[in-house]
């Protein structure tokens, strides 16, 4: 049974002039898929991704999350399931900056009323998998640009979402964090099997996925399998 | 709800500017500190007052004889008249709402009119009947008031007041008993008194004695000077008023419609007065300190609308993150009640340190001031007060930040 199921799915924004930015979105993600999302801005990769991480509504068409409509959901219920099945991953980390990395990753877990105890043990396992343990009192400025990044995927990651959307998550680092950052988010596809989506302008972070899909005028120009993902930054 | 974890958020959020929360919770701070300071010299004011007015009966009224202001029974306007002690006898006869009656007779104003060995002093001696201590209740601290027998037997005796006592006798000394000569006729001290009005009153340096004595010893003729009526229980001053004068006009050929003749005062319209400056003044208080409590809800509510704009990343982060709207509210809802909370308990406490150093310096107060106070339900009342700004201070600024969309968070500047 496929993660994400998108039929017919259009977007308009109505503002002085109207803009039609999805004009019929076809997708279908399997649970487990690696994939990047790429395409030129104004292209509507980026709305397509606000829609997929339900904070963004969409006009007509369905949008199925792991066999949920997703369709015109209160504010309260598109929280919960944020929070349950989503992971999201930023290109600027948006780590809140008067946490510690421990609070940081350890807020999706505030949010389901886990107690503090409990998710501050939890974020501390998830840090050390980042290899972050010794960082975890460390504020998001005393950390560099990779750990801040492996912060936030570990934030990610705490609540066991299903599927983790990445938004340029390497235009904030340098080609080696860059590297790493593909490798780590490939390791984590591969061993914990969440599905991966990440949206980037760069072929070589496409070059890193199994499935490429273009983005052009608000529908799918090409959507190639990459059937030998390399890493090379 | 409340687990450490919102408290440490709120904290965090008030510190992490530091300046900029104090200085905004300094608008409630001094709204608070002026609403109480002021509420207390508002109660001080009132206690002042009351205790001014207490011990007077409330429907009293004072009469006294003026000039006519209309022509009547072939009698010439702006004729003097006089009260005498037969209008006394009308009165207790016709009356019917009158209790007690309480006429005065002064003596001769002289100066050193009073003598005591090498002691002597000038007073204003009246006459009066043991209803005048109705009308004006006194605390007896030597001896005894004037009674009915004094009055029978025109006994040459007196009852003075504390600052008299000062005067003519030496601190300590027993007063009961001694004479005291007044214009050439000796007097036996039987008491001495000092009214209930106003506390310790410096102006009261009365000094009584039986009214026939005035009368007869001094040879004061028939006359009265003052009257006062207090009416029965339950009957409006007005009333008393308008029922002793009716009885004084048709005794003395003065025209119904005369208002000049007959110059009275009626203790009920002063009590409604000072009720309506009492109240005055509470309005004034309560208008300069909602006021000012006021402008320190808008400082708070302004403040938070700009942390709101420079958090909304963060608070898209969080709503991308699985915080629910209801989340977001709480937490700036806490924030706001909070920050409102704990500078206008800081002033709610000064102010009453404040009051209380005040009423310290203050002693007893004078006529129109009491030691400024505060009650304790004004205590409650303030609480109620700050947690209502607190909730009224945050909620433009939860509206804002309701508003923002996780997108807000994701999209790039």
């Amino acid at each position: 049974m496929p993660i994400i199921r998108i039929h017919d799915l259009n977007k308009t924004y109505y503002g002085a002039s109207p803009l039609h930015v999805l004009k019929g979105i076809h997708l279908t993600v399997e649970r487990g898929e690696f994939i990047s999302i790429m395409g030129a801005s104004g292209s509507g990769k980026s709305t397509l991704l606000n829609i997929l991480g339900i904070l963004d509504n969409y006009d007509t068409g369905a949008y199925f999350l792991d066999d949920l409509l997703i369709n015109n959901l209160s504010e309260t219920r598109a929280a919960e399931l944020r929070n349950r099945k989503i992971g999201f991953v930023f290109q600027s980390f948006n780590l809140i900056s008067f946490k510690n990395a421990m609070e940081n990753v350890a807020l999706p877990l505030y949010y389901q009323g886990v107690s503090r105890k409990r998710r501050n043990a939890l974020a501390l396992e998830y840090l050390d998998k980042m290899g972050l343990k010794d960082h975890a009192d460390h504020l998001p400025n005393e950390l560099s640009g990779g750990q801040k990044q492996r912060v936030a995927i570990a934030r990610a990651l705490i609540a066991r979402p299903q599927i983790i959307l990445a938004d340029e998550p390497t235009g904030a680092l340098d080609s080696k964090t860059s590297a790493e950052m593909m490798a780590l988010l490939r390791e984590i596809n591969r061993t914990d099997g969440i599905t991966m989506l990440i949206v980037t302008h760069e072929p070589a972070v496409a070059a890193a996925t199994d499935r490429i899909i273009h983005i052009r005028d608000g529908v799918i120009g090409t959507d190639q399998r990459n059937t030998h993902p390399v890493i090379s930054l | 709800m409340f687990d450490l974890d919102n408290w440490q958020e709120i904290w965090i959020t008030i510190t992490r500017n530091k300046w900029r929360s104090v200085l905004t919770g300094f608008g409630i701070f001094w709204g608070i500190l002026m609403l109480v300071l002021l509420l207390g010299l508002g109660n001080g004011f009132r206690d002042g007052i009351h205790r001014t007015l207490e011990g007077i009966t409330p429907n009293t009224c004072l009469f006294m004889a003026g000039r006519t202001g209309e022509p009547y029974h072939g009698y010439r306007k702006g004729r003097f008249w006089e009260m005498n002690s037969h209008d006394l006898a009308r009165i207790r006869q016709k009356a019917r709402t009158v209790d007690q009656i309480a006429p005065v007779l002064y003596g001769a104003y002289t100066d050193k009119n009073v003598v005591r060995g090498m002691k002597s002093g000038t007073y204003n001696i009246s006459g009066v009947l043991p209803a005048q201590f109705v009308v004006y209740p006194q605390v007896v601290m030597y001896g005894r008031l004037i009674n009915d027998m004094d009055v029978q037997y025109r006994r040459k005796v007196c009852v003075i007041s504390p600052s008299v006592y000062e005067t003519l006798f030496d601190p300590g000394e027993n007063p009961l008993g001694a004479y005291i000569r007044v214009k050439g006729i000796y007097f036996q001290v039987v008491g001495v008194a000092r009214r209930v009005i106003g506390g310790d009153d410096v102006e009261d340096e009365s000094f009584y004695i039986p009214f026939t004595t005035m009368r007869y010893t001094f040879s004061r003729g028939d006359k009265i000077h003052q009257l006062f009526c207090t009416g029965k229980a339950g009957v409006d001053a007005a009333m008393v008023e308008e029922e002793v004068k009716n009885i004084l006009r048709e005794a003395h050929d003065i025209a119904p419609n005369d208002d000049k003749a007959v110059l009275s005062y009626n203790v009920q319209e002063m009590f409604q007065m000072f009720q309506s400056l009492i109240l005055g003044v509470n309005l004034l208080i309560w208008i300069v300190g909602l006021g000012a409590l006021l402008s320190g809800i808008v400082g708070i509510s302004n403040i938070m609308l700009v942390t709101v704009r420079e958090r909304t990343r963060e608070i898209g982060v969080r709503r991308a993150l699985g915080a629910k709207p209801m989340t977001i509210l709480k937490q700036l809802m806490s924030e706001s009640i909070v920050l409102t909370f704990m500078s206008g308990m800081l002033g709610f406490v000064l102010g009453v340190f404040v009051l209380e150093g005040i009423a310290r310096n203050m002693g007893e107060g004078n006529e129109l001031f009491a030691p400024p106070s505060i009650s304790f339900n004004m205590g409650l009342l303030a609480l109620f007060i700050l947690i209502v700004s607190g909730v009224a201070a945050g909620i433009l600024p939860t509206l804002r930040a309701l508003k923002i969309k996780a997108i807000d968070a994701i999209r790039e500047e």
